[in-house]
């Protein structure tokens, strides 16, 4: 009888620590939402830590994201153009295509892609900070950290992640306006008239209001994993993981959610 | 003042980390004006009694007066006044890495945004000179050998101007030559700027040679405190085991005489 309640124990003692530090995370990081969006009232101030912040997610993550996008363009006119073929709806290519991109291949693709090249370096860099005793540094010399590390990181973010999805749905398009004219003989003129035809401007302002808030998520996760990581170097490398990966489970719940309701 | 020359007055503070019980009711009172060393084996808490001191860490019970104001346990507008009076030299420098060295030196100064870029790069200058490192503000950190830095982080914590300056390991693993050179330019602050210093150490030679107290710590407890006459002829076998290696090299050197 007793053997039995300590396998019990075993079992669901480590799952509710788990689950208190799950929490305590969510919680913290709520609060860290919190701060960065009150000290952005002195982002003029600090615009020497947050323009080169901006300019750094939009220098590292150009080359992967037109390389991305213009093959996802490529495969997507590619697919859906050979179904088309069949119904002889080729010259809809343009609204499918850009559409897709607009709506969810645009901002999706590119919160993988700024999580894979941005978040994981955010982590990195602020979990060696604390490692090493920066973090502490910037505290004694009255520098608060939210706002000299997080507020600009979480700035750029927001916006520099919908002016890439903007950038990653136009080279999409134009891939996909590429293949439609290679391979299933539709002019140019044909297909950007059928994208403005179809496309909306809701679709696009709800693709980019998605990644903005993406971008909120990537930043946030990846600051506060960066800043709660304790111990030696070997631990930044383990934080690093975590924040990806936390940071791509929320992407995608969050988008899934958000388009349901978008839907209903 | 009514502070009756007391700094630092830490009383009953314990600290876990999960089931690591480091500090187990420390009490320490650090006189303003005078050079304090902490010594102890490592793992022994030094650092987090350190970090007690300026807020960076909150003590699980006990507290901890600073000019006899009790240090705020959450991060407030008094915390911050209170850090003002302080600055700390971290174990490993921590120097930003992505600065250049004027610019770390200038940091504290530039975010505060109350003197002019002229004013500060003055001080930057004066800083470096006072630390042997004229002319050095744009090499980066990285470039830099553990002795550089840890006097760029020197010069960093004086260019706040603090009344209290606290030191973690200051002169461990560096060279004897340049461990000598921190220990007087330590010295020096105590004498001719008045500044309270704190050293965490377990180099004696430079506790000996710049303290005005010394205290061990062992256990999470303050075992001895006194002047480095006392501390030496201690009979309390913690302390003589750990200063047996120092007294033995000390009375070979003295033999040879
Ligand atoms: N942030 C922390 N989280 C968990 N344990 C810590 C932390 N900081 C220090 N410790 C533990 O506290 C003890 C004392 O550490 P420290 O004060 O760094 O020792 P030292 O006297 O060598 O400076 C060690 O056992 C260390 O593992
Ligand atoms: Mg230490």
């Amino acid at each position: 009888m007793k053997k039995k309640t300590k396998k019990v124990d075993r079992f669901f003692v480590p799952l509710g620590q788990k689950l208190l530090d799950f929490f305590q995370s969510v919680g913290e990081m709520l609060l860290l939402l919190v701060e960065a969006v009150v000290w952005c009232k002195v982002v003029f101030r600090n615009l020497d830590k947050v323009l080169p912040q901006m300019g750094k997610i939009g220098a590292d993550s150009l080359p992967i994201a037109s390389l991305t996008a213009i093959f996802v363009g490529f495969v997507l006119a590619l697919q859906t153009g050979v179904a088309l073929q069949q119904f002889g709806q080729e010259e809809d290519l343009g609204a499918i295509v850009s559409i897709g991109m607009a709506r969810e291949l645009g901002p999706v693709l590119t919160a993988i892609l700024v999580i894979g090249r941005i978040g994981a370096a955010i982590t990195a860099e602020i979990a060696t900070m604390s490692v090493s005793e920066e973090i502490d540094a910037l505290k004694t010399l009255s520098i608060n950290p939210v706002r000299y590390l997080v507020m600009p990181r979480f700035l750029a973010c927001v916006t520099m992640l919908p002016i890439l999805v903007i950038y990653v749905d136009f080279i999409g398009t134009l891939g996909g306006a590429a293949v439609a004219k290679a391979y299933f003989k539709v002019p140019f003129l044909a297909y950007f008239d059928n994208v403005t035809e179809y496309l909306t401007f809701e679709d696009m302002a709800k693709g980019l209001v998605k990644s903005a808030v993406f971008g909120v998520i990537i930043s946030i996760v990846s600051c506060h994993k960066g800043l709660t990581t304790t111990g030696g170097p070997g631990e930044v490398g383990l934080a690093t993981t975590n924040s990806v990966v936390l940071s791509f489970v929320s992407v995608y719940v969050f988008n899934y959610f958000v388009t349901r309701l978008w839907l209903e | 003042m009514g502070t009756n020359g007391i700094a630092i007055d830490v009383r009953q503070l314990h600290k876990w980390f999960r089931n690591n019980h480091v500090l187990r009711g420390v009490d320490l009172k650090i006189p303003a004006g005078t050079a304090t060393a902490i010594v102890g084996g490592s793992g022994a808490g030094k650092s987090v009694l350190l970090k007690h001191m300026v807020g960076l860490l909150s003590p699980d019970s006990g507290s901890i007066y600073i000019f006899n104001q009790e240090m705020p346990s959450k991060y407030s507008r008094r915390l911050e006044e209170i850090r003002r009076r302080f600055a700390m030299v971290f174990q490993g420098s921590a120097l930003l890495n992505s600065l250049n060295v004027g610019e770390n030196v200038g940091l504290g100064l530039v975010e505060q945004g109350r003197l002019s870029r002229e004013e500060i790069d003055q001080v930057v200058r004066e800083k470096l000179a006072l630390v042997g490192l004229k002319g050095k503000e744009s090499e980066l950190p990285g470039e830099l050998s553990g002795g550089m830095r840890k006097r760029v982080a020197i010069a960093r914590a004086l260019a706040m101007d603090p009344e209290i300056i606290l030191f973690d390991e200051p002169t461990t693993g560096l060279d004897p030559i340049m461990a000598q050179n921190i220990d007087s330019l330590i010295a020096d602050l105590r004498d001719r700027l008045r500044k309270t210093v704190v050293i965490v150490t377990h180099d004696m030679d430079s506790a000996f040679e710049i303290a005005d107290l010394i205290c061990m710590i062992y256990e999470g407890k303050i075992v001895e405190q006194g002047s480095p006459e006392a501390f030496c002829r201690s009979t309390n076998p913690i302390v003589e085991q750990f200063i047996s290696r120092f007294k033995r090299h000390n009375g070979e050197r003295g033999q040879g005489d």
